[in-house]
């Protein structure tokens, strides 16, 4: 490692720590939401009891993130309740809205999660940190599950058609603007590994595997119709980054 | 498939289970409307739901 390289990896650890705080404290706040919601709209009992579950868990999450970046010199960060951020359009009907929130919070954004954590779980040699990324593993599973779970149950009660040309929103807004450019130096650094964070080409990479293989496919089941996202991937992949 | 094993866990496992819990749910009224859901003021951050559509960025 040359000098000052572990210095930019834990400063690029600490502020993908503190954005992933304030992203679990929402998740709270949506998944409490949603589990009311599901409720209402007469979804199985125990999918809702997931839902209300992983309102608890994320909060639980957001005190590990607190954790890491109060041991590695950072601040205390704001913990009270967000205001609930809600996606889905507003021409969507009421049941499409929620299951427009599932599939955005659940389907695509844990499932995602899930792909990161497997995978840190490989490379992370830390007892600590290995045993904080195992209890999040093991919540994700059941958040990712609940959404998987609920779009299966709607499929029965409503066409879910409508999903697929909303789907490259979803992902672009998962995926986040900088995902697919450059990393900087620091941000390719294996060493985040250590730090639990996977590197930023592998990510992208990772999501992109995920994409494939794991959500498409998973909403090819019911049948949504996938030929937006995939367009809307194929994109991303002519972006320069690709070439490099 | 890399993930294949996840594709089975969260997907077909996930879809077991909402289908084999159909009948065991609470309140059915199939509506889908909640108050929670009731702004249309098209803001995204404010707990309405957005006329732009989106969704929860990746946390990990």
């Amino acid at each position: 490692m040359v000098a000052g390289q572990g210095a930019a990896s834990t400063a690029v650890a600490l502020k993908a720590w503190t954005a992933r705080h304030g992203i679990e404290l929402e998740a709270s706040v949506r998944f409490t939401a949603l589990a009311g919601r599901m409720a209402v709209a007469g979804a199985p009992a125990a999918v809702v009891q997931l839902a209300e579950r992983a309102g608890t868990d994320e909060r639980r999450h957001a005190t590990h993130c607190q954790t890491y970046v109060t041991l590695h010199g950072g601040p205390v960060l704001a913990g009270t309740q967000p205001l609930l951020v809600e996606y889905a359009p507003a021409y969507l009907s009421g049941p499409q809205q929620l299951l427009y929130e599932v599939v955005a919070q659940a389907c695509i954004a844990e499932t995602q999660s899930m792909t990161t954590l497997v995978t840190l779980l490989d490379a992370v040699e830390s007892p600590d940190l290995r045993a904080v990324l195992h209890e999040l593993a093991r919540d994700e599973v059941n958040h990712s599950r609940l959404g998987w779970a609920f779009l299966a149950w709607a499929a029965q009660e409503q066409d879910v058609s409508f999903l697929g040309p909303l789907l490259p929103a979803m992902l672009d807004a998962n995926s986040g603007p900088e995902l697919f450019r450059a990393g900087k130096p620091e941000e390719e650094d294996t060493d985040l590994f250590q730090h639990g964070v996977v590197p930023h080409r592998m990510r992208r990479d990772l999501y992109i595997e995920t994409l494939e293989s794991v959500m498409l496919p998973g909403f090819e089941q019911h049948p949504i119709e996938t030929a937006a996202a995939h367009a809307w991937l194929a994109t991303k992949r002519q972006l320069p980054i690709h070439l490099i | 498939m890399k993930f294949k094993k996840l594709f089975q866990v969260l997907v077909v496992g996930g879809a077991t289970l909402g289908l084999t819990n159909c009948g065991a749910g609470s309140s059915k009224n199939n509506t889908g409307t909640n108050s929670a859901s009731s702004s249309t003021d098209g803001g995204t951050k404010d707990g309405g739901t957005g006329g732009v559509p989106g969704g929860g960025p990746q946390s990990w």
